[in-house]
């Protein structure tokens, strides 16, 4: 009897244990499909946008592409007012990086430079020069782009100390 | 009874629906406009009325009607060969190739303008071709919208008109590059103009002896191409971004995306549903453009005749089903006294 | 395996196998309808033709088909609208179908709603037919994507944004259903492989629950009165046709069904050859173009009213997202929403009949306005509009509901 008992425990704790190590297996199998669905490398490659701006002049505005979307990079100059909340300091001068998407539609404003805004056709947002919003109805002012600064290079798609510092103060 | 009651209700309530989404919705994106004018009454700023429009033209006409197509012929082969091909007269003097090559973009051949093209409108553009083509009413509206901007806020005003100016300019120094390969020939004088229109008139096949394809070739092909046709694009596609700031799209499911009451109006006018398009009235008449739009139409959307054939063989045989299984509903129904 | 008799018939050795004569009776001959129904009640057998259809011109299209970005809009409005015999015709009718099954879909919902089957017993019939709701939804939205036109582009970018809203997760959860920082070839691939199987097969798992739900608790009739369903049966089956309350699947119930899909049918095949246009947005007509913004993005018309809800709060997008949540899941709730257990018509419930019309035409006022631009007072009939949904579902359903038993029970006391 004794036996018999002892074995019916141990095939249920058996049972138990198979039951156990199906959960677990079928966990496992999740997370596999879950990274299979996860950016390829490449995708993610291609996710990080490197710019030199060493031989840009005060003033100068490039638009390059970043995953997909457009981002400013504004050198300012004198007459642009200095914004620490906002500046990116590349090699001790300050530069305006922001997502170029209007945050009130997702309208692509353009540079005014006799201005000194970015004008959005669409429903007439004006931004300054540091992509605070001045006029219309954005929400907000540009998003910045996760960025480090590595020198003269900004690389678009990693994040750094200042990038986070930049964004709590938005 | 109840059961038509209820179908009423449903048929209400899908009416009201498709009426918003689709009648309603499409109002308000696309507003009406204007129907095509092809009388281009804009050529005429003097005329008050449709009717002074129409003596103006028809003074044009005149003009082009007693000209002298010999002395045409010389100052066609003086000013326009050196670009354009007229092959129906044997002046070839470049390849297609070669006139890309030089000009970005392949002018038209010359050949058969006086059938496709307005000769009022031809007048106007060989006189000041950025006018005539509407690029210029860009601008226009442009300088109304800053007196509006001007009326609102005076303090923002010169500001605004500095940077308005700025991109009008910008704009204008594009069109300009665009057209300094075709300039205006003002200069030549009426009589000469006239000459040269009453020359093409000589050599033009009447439009019922060209095609479609041909139409559209001459006056879409140095912007657009049509893949689903295999009508390559007659220019280099960077340049034309030079020129343009935009790729102009493949015509190919124009019909389909815009409709042809859209494309009557836009070709005629683009800037009427396009305010500030970088497309130019091309001045195609009435006849040219219906058959462009027919064109589009039979490249777009093939299946018309078939459809409309088919359609009625399948909704005759589903109403044939429709009635053979009411029947047996009844005779079903009968039984159990429903 | 009791002794196998010789078979004397193809039919009698399918029987001995499979008990195909149970199997019919249960099924067909025997599964009693009550007789007090209407041609509403043909709505189910009609959305089961349509998703047939949906399947077999989805089979055809499949063949030509190319999911990648580059070759997507070709194969779609020249391989298969221009070269494939009838593949325009093909094209249409799943086009068509697509569109009109939404349409049935909230008729057959709402004849749930009107006659009271979605409570007291059928909540399990209600709620798998939710489940498949929203599983047509997510399988109308991935397919809206593959034509990669203007609109499959962006109305996909803009959809899968709504998720970027959600807190902490959201923007990782973003990436994490495109593939790709932005709509791209993953995005289009895996979507695809959502809409040609898995959808489909979740679907048809769904709808078997579907059918079985219903089963047990019976089908629902048009005064929701009690009928037992044995007895009438028996009396059905002794031959008192005439009198007996109920009748067979087959031939009776089908009898009226197969007429109701002629119907539709024709309405189909008429929309398919001369009235298409509302299936096939024009703007699709042009191909995506991730650097160009349409001067308008709308969703498809299914989509409307609850993207009107989300747009509603337009003074605050986290508002907007949490009303978007709800009117999500409130479909769900609705056996539980409703406080009086007795299953009555609409028009036999002396408030919940003007509360029905009212959420009626305040879902059309919601479609209607989703689809317009959200400026001027645009957005405040919108958000007029998404409060008193809200208020309807959630606050006016559980009151007036209550009331209405309260009232009874007095009335009966």
């Amino acid at each position: 009897m004794g036996f018999n008992a002892n074995r019916r425990g141990f095939i249920k704790g058996a049972g138990t244990a198979l039951g156990v190590a199906a959960a677990a297996g079928g966990v496992v199998a999740l997370y596999g499909m879950k990274r299979t669905w996860d950016p390829l490398p490449s995708v993610v490659a291609a996710g990080i946008t490197e710019v030199d701006v060493s031989r840009m002049d005060k003033g100068d505005l490039r638009r390059v592409e970043y995953r997909g979307n457009p981002v400013f990079i504004l050198k300012k100059d004198e007459d642009m007012a200095p914004n620490p909340a906002r500046d990116v300091m590349i090699n001790g001068e300050p530069y305006t990086v922001a997502i170029a998407i209007c945050t009130h539609l997702g309208c692509i404003p353009a540079w005014s430079p006799s201005a000194r805004l970015f004008q959005c056709a669409c429903h007439g947002g004006e931004f300054d020069a540091s992509g605070e919003v001045t006029f219309g109805p954005p929400p907000r002012a540009l998003d910045i782009p996760p960025f480090r600064i590595e020198g003269t290079l900004l690389v678009l798609g990693e994040e750094s100390e200042e990038y986070h510092r930049l964004v709590a103060q938005a | 009874m109840k059961e038509l009651k209820i179908l009423a209700i449903l048929a209400a309530f899908t009416a009201v629906l498709y009426w918003g989404v689709e009648t309603y919705a499409h109002k308000v994106f696309y507003p009406p406009v204007a129907p095509a004018d092809f009388t281009f009454a804009d050529l005429h700023p003097e005329a008050q009325t449709a009717s002074e429009v129409d003596r103006e033209r028809r003074e044009v006409l005149a003009m082009i009607e007693q000209g002298d197509p010999a002395a045409g012929r010389i100052a066609v082969e003086t000013n326009c060969a050196a670009c354009h091909t007229i092959s129906a007269d044997g002046i070839e003097m470049m390849s297609d190739e070669q006139l890309i090559a030089a000009n970005g973009l392949l002018p038209p051949d010359l050949s058969n303008i006086s059938s496709l093209y307005d000769e009022v409108f031809l007048m106007a553009f060989l006189k000041d071709p950025a006018e005539a083509s509407f690029i210029t009413s860009h601008t226009m509206h442009q300088r109304e919208a800053l007196a509006e901007a001007k009326a609102k806020s005076p303090e923002d005003s010169e500001r605004l008109i500095n940077d308005h100016v700025r991109t009008v300019d910008g704009f204008n120094n594009r069109v300009a590059g665009f057209f300094n390969k075709m300039p205006g020939y003002a200069w030549l004088g009426d009589e000469e103009l006239a000459n040269m229109l009453a020359y093409f008139r000589t050599i033009a096949k009447p439009i019922n002896e060209i095609t479609p394809r041909e139409i559209t070739m001459n006056a879409c092909a140095r912007c657009h191409s049509v893949d689903y046709d295999n009508m390559a694009l007659k220019a280099d596609m960077d340049a034309l971004e030079d020129y343009l700031g935009v790729r102009p799209p493949d015509l190919s499911t124009m019909i389909l995306s815009h409709g042809g009451g859209y494309l009557t109006t836009f070709i005629n006018d683009p800037q009427k549903h396009l305010l500030g398009t970088a497309m130019p009235r091309v001045g195609l008449n009435e006849a040219a453009q219906d058959r462009v739009v027919a064109y589009l139409e039979e490249v777009g959307d093939p299946n018309i005749e078939e459809r409309n054939r088919l359609g009625i063989w399948f909704v005759g045989y589903f109403l044939l089903l429709t009635v053979l299984a009411y029947l047996w509903k009844k005779s079903e129904f009968k039984e159990i006294g429903k | 395996m009791a002794e196998l008799k010789k078979a004397n018939s193809v039919g009698e050795w399918f029987d001995q196998r499979l008990q195909t004569t149970t199997l019919t009776k249960v099924l067909m001959t025997e599964y009693w309808i009550p007789k007090r129904i209407n041609f509403l009640w043909s709505f189910g057998m009609v959305l089961a033709t349509l998703f047939t259809v949906l399947v077999i011109t989805g089979i055809f299209l499949m063949m030509y088909y190319k999911p990648d970005t580059q070759l997507a809009f070709y194969s779609v409005n020249y391989t298969i609208m221009h070269e494939v015999a009838f593949g325009w015709l093909i094209r249409h009718m799943h086009a068509v179908a697509a569109t009109l099954i939404f349409l049935f879909i909230y008729i057959h919902m709402f004849t749930g709603l009107y006659y009271g089957s979605f409570k007291s017993g059928r909540e399990l019939i209600w709620l798998s037919g939710v489940l498949l709701f929203v599983t047509f939804c997510a399988a109308g939205f991935s397919g809206y994507m593959l034509p990669w036109g203007q609109m499959s582009y962006w109305a996909a970018a803009v959809i899968t944004n709504l998720f970027g809203e959600i807190p902490i997760i959201g923007p990782e959860l973003v990436i994490w259903i495109r593939g790709d920082y932005v709509v791209g070839d993953a995005t289009l691939t895996r979507f695809f492989m959502l809409h040609v199987f898995l959808l489909p097969v979740v679907i048809m798992l769904i709808l078997g629950l579907h059918f079985y739900a219903l089963r047990t608790p019976h089908v629902n009739t048009e005064e929701g009165e009690d009928c037992d369903f044995e007895a009438e049966a028996r009396k059905y089956q002794a031959g008192d046709k005439k009198n007996s309350k109920v009748m067979p699947f087959w031939p009776k119930f089908m009898a009226e069904d197969i007429f109701v899909m002629c119907v539709v049918m024709t309405l189909f095949f008429f929309l398919v050859f001369y009235g298409y246009h509302f299936a096939l947005d024009p703007v699709n007509a042009i191909p995506a173009d991730p650097m160009v913004t349409p001067q308008f993005i709308y969703p498809e018309w299914y989509f409307l009213w609850s993207y009107e809800v989300l747009r509603g709060f337009f003074f605050s997008s986290d508002l907007g997202l949490i009303a978007f949540g709800i009117a999500n899941v409130v479909f769900f709730l609705f056996p539980w929403l409703d406080r009086d257990p007795k299953v009555l018509p609409m028009h036999k419930r002396p408030y919940m009949k003007y509360w029905f019309w009212a959420l009626m035409i305040t879902l059309v006022g919601l479609t209607i306005y989703g689809k317009l631009p959200a400026t001027g007072p645009n957005a405040w009939v919108g958000l007029v509009l998404s409060v008193s949904f809200l208020l309807l579902v959630l606050v006016l359903m559980p009151l007036l509901s209550s009331m209405e038993r309260k009232k009874r029970e007095r009335e009966a006391a």
